[in-house]
């Protein structure tokens, strides 16, 4: 065995910071330092162009909670995130379970057909929906005007809004869920859902009492991704409501934009007291999913 | 418990140039242990898996108790299987892969639990109940298997291999274990092994099948003493049946440049049929090592087990060895030759088998 001390491991050491090196220096550029900057201005005052001015403790943190307007935000992206992990992972779920008796031919083209999403930019989605929802000119409601149902208003109102930006990004992550799913299907063990079978357990018996439990640590993962996605939902809004109506869509992302690089007053402080929120959001989920997995491990 | 019919049951995959099982016709008493057995491949596993409902049926039908249940989906038979990977819902403790079926069975709680207890005891799982099947050895997610399946209190128990996993001690001690259960619950018992050791000790009757076709259904040693053809006569017994092409002769049967003795009847037989060729099927016990008359052969392989050995022969005739195998004889376990031994084998007539050079179909 080598000693630590010895002339190779020195070696060693140096090479694999030689490697290691070029990496760590973008990382601490583009991740680690701009998390830095924003912890330091969300305590502090900002100028117009970013710098830090007088201290304020924990006063943006505390507006994020108290302030009517920044709480809506926080619940309207929680709302959004939690829709999108219902839609998206319980969809793929849905989806997915019929095609394990599919035949293979069927069930390959209704695979290409529903993963299909996954390819999709969040943009050329948002644009796709744009031209769904669009008031007067949406192509959902005309076709339900054809059926003789008049189709709500999908973008105007609050409620609809929130729905409507829950469901473009489900339809959006959708893709990538199936192909998480039927995946971990594959790797269900066949022999144990014929014993289920057997035992006397219908398809959705089995479905339940077997499958979900065999799949459970995709879906724990698909949850988080889901949520982080939900967490993080910017191109949406941005392309199908601007935050609206009344700030009913506005999420924390956007929010954050508006107020770092919006039409008013830049507000740097803010926007980093947000940016960290969400980043402890998403931190706070991954845990829970550590936590979870590894109970269950 | 129930009786069990395979009426021409067929299984033709998709696509596929031959069923995997063609037209299977058997008959299965209520309480019997029937063993299933036959090389890989053989279509013994697909045979169960249809009565199971885990396999279409494509032609003929399958009864339980009388009722057709070819078209019954697998939920609604009332069978039990234990499988060969044991299949236990792994998030599940032992109890729970017990009671599973009860519960969706609808049973009230004091006649699960009595269940479970009982079976528990039964099969030794009593401290084994709350832990889940991962901390459990081979042997003891076997017999949570058979829980499973006693609990439920089925028509009918499949075993598909439910042995091949285990060691050779504990294969033999779950094999003893297995017999006594179904005897002491007298369900209706349909085994599928490719161990024709476990099919002889194990079952009241054998069914052996080879491509797909079931060759014949008997007691075992039914089997043994009368095989219906060369399969069945090589692969029931082991070591295998030893089989030589021989020509047949007024005078008698013909190996080579060695005559075969057999029984004077046997000999008439196939002179009266007008076979010229007949394979002689000589188990390895009816041939006997003899310093004077019968095969020229010389030792090759001498495999000593204790009480008994086994003495592997090539003859010494120069126009059969091209075509013959060592022959195999059993010996007993004191006095073995030594391998390059110049020995003469000699046949028991009354143990010879006779079965059509063509066809393998046993004669008369």
């Amino acid at each position: 065995m080598r000693s630590p001390s010895s002339p190779t491991a020195g070696r060693d050491l140096r090479a694999g910071v030689v490697f290691v090196f070029p990496c760590l220096a973008l990382l601490a550029v583009f991740s680690y330092w701009p998390v830095v900057r924003s912890a330091w201005l969300s305590v502090h005052g900002s100028d117009l162009v970013g710098n830090a001015t007088g201290f304020l403790g924990l006063s943006n943190y505390a507006d994020l909670l108290t302030d009517p307007d920044l709480r809506s935000v926080l619940l309207t992206t929680l709302t959004i995130a939690a829709l999108v992990v219902v839609m998206a992972t319980g969809g793929a779920l849905l989806a997915a379970l019929p095609l394990r008796r599919a035949s293979q031919r069927g069930g390959r083209v209704v695979t290409v057909l529903l993963s299909l999403p996954f390819a999709y930019s969040a943009a050329a989605a948002s644009a796709a929906f744009a031209g769904l929802l669009a008031p007067s000119v949406g192509q959902l409601n005309a076709l339900l005007a054809d059926l003789g149902v008049t189709g709500p208003p999908w973008l105007e109102s609050q409620g609809w809004a929130v729905l409507s930006i829950a469901v473009t990004t489900a339809w959006y992550e959708f893709g990538f869920a199936f192909l998480v799913v039927l995946a971990a299907l594959s790797r269900v063990d066949r022999s144990v859902l014929e014993a289920a079978s057997l035992d006397g357990a219908g398809e959705w018996r089995s479905a339940w009492s077997i499958v979900v439990p065999a799949i459970r640590p995709s879906l724990l993962f698909l949850v988080v991704t889901q949520t982080i996605a939900g967490l993080q939902v910017f191109t949406q809004v941005q392309v199908l409501t601007r935050g609206g109506p009344s700030g009913a869509t506005t999420t924390l992302v956007y929010e954050l934009y508006q107020r770092a690089f919006g039409t008013g007053l830049p507000q740097y402080g803010q926007a980093s007291t947000i940016a960290l929120t969400l980043l402890l959001l998403v931190v706070l989920v991954t845990a829970v999913q550590m936590r979870l997995t590894r109970d269950r491990a | 418990m129930a009786a069990i019919s395979y009426a021409g049951a067929t299984l033709t995959h998709p696509g596929a140039e031959r069923p995997s099982v063609d037209g299977l016709d058997l008959e299965i008493a209520d309480g019997e242990f029937l063993v299933l057995v036959g090389p890989s491949g053989c279509g013994k596993s697909t045979s169960l898996r249809m009565l199971a409902g885990l396999d279409p049926v494509t032609a003929g039908s399958i009864r339980i108790g009388g009722q057709d249940v070819t078209s019954t989906p697998a939920h609604q038979r009332d069978v039990a299987m234990v499988f060969q990977s044991y299949a236990l819902y792994p998030h599940m403790t032992v109890r729970q892969n017990m009671t599973f079926g009860l519960r969706i069975a609808g049973l009230a709680k004091p006649e699960v639990r009595s269940r479970v207890e009982q079976a528990a005891t039964m099969l030794d799982l009593t401290p084994y109940l709350d832990r889940k099947p991962s901390s459990l050895s081979g042997g003891q997610r076997q017999r949570v298997a058979m829980g499973r399946a006693i609990v439920r209190r089925p028509q009918v128990f499949l075993m598909d291999e439910p042995l091949s996993n285990l060691d050779a001690a504990l294969r033999t001690r779950t094999r003893t274990e297995i017999v006594r259960l179904q005897r002491e619950l007298g369900t209706t018992t349909v085994y599928v092994t490719h161990d024709q050791v476990e099919a002889m000790t194990m079952a009241d009757r054998v069914a052996v099948l080879a491509d797909g076709v079931l060759q014949q259904v008997d007691t075992p040693q039914a089997l043994y003493d009368r095989p219906v053809n060369t399969f069945v006569a090589g692969f029931i017994g082991s070591p295998a049946m030893n089989m030589l092409d021989a020509a047949v002769t007024p005078t008698g049967l013909q190996w080579g440049v060695s005559p075969l003795d057999i029984a004077p009847d046997l000999l008439a037989g196939v002179l009266g049929a007008g076979h010229r060729r007949v394979t002689v099927g000589v188990r390895p016990e009816a041939l006997v090592l003899s310093g004077t008359a019968g095969i020229p052969a010389q030792v090759e392989v001498v495999e000593s087990l204790g009480a008994e050995g086994q003495v592997l022969a090539r003859p010494s005739d120069a126009t059969v060895q091209a075509v013959s195998e060592l022959l195999t004889v059993r010996v007993p376990g004191r006095g073995l030759p030594a391998v390059g031994d110049h020995v003469r084998l000699g046949i028991d007539p009354g143990q010879v088998h006779l079965f059509h050079h063509e066809t393998g179909r046993r004669l008369p």
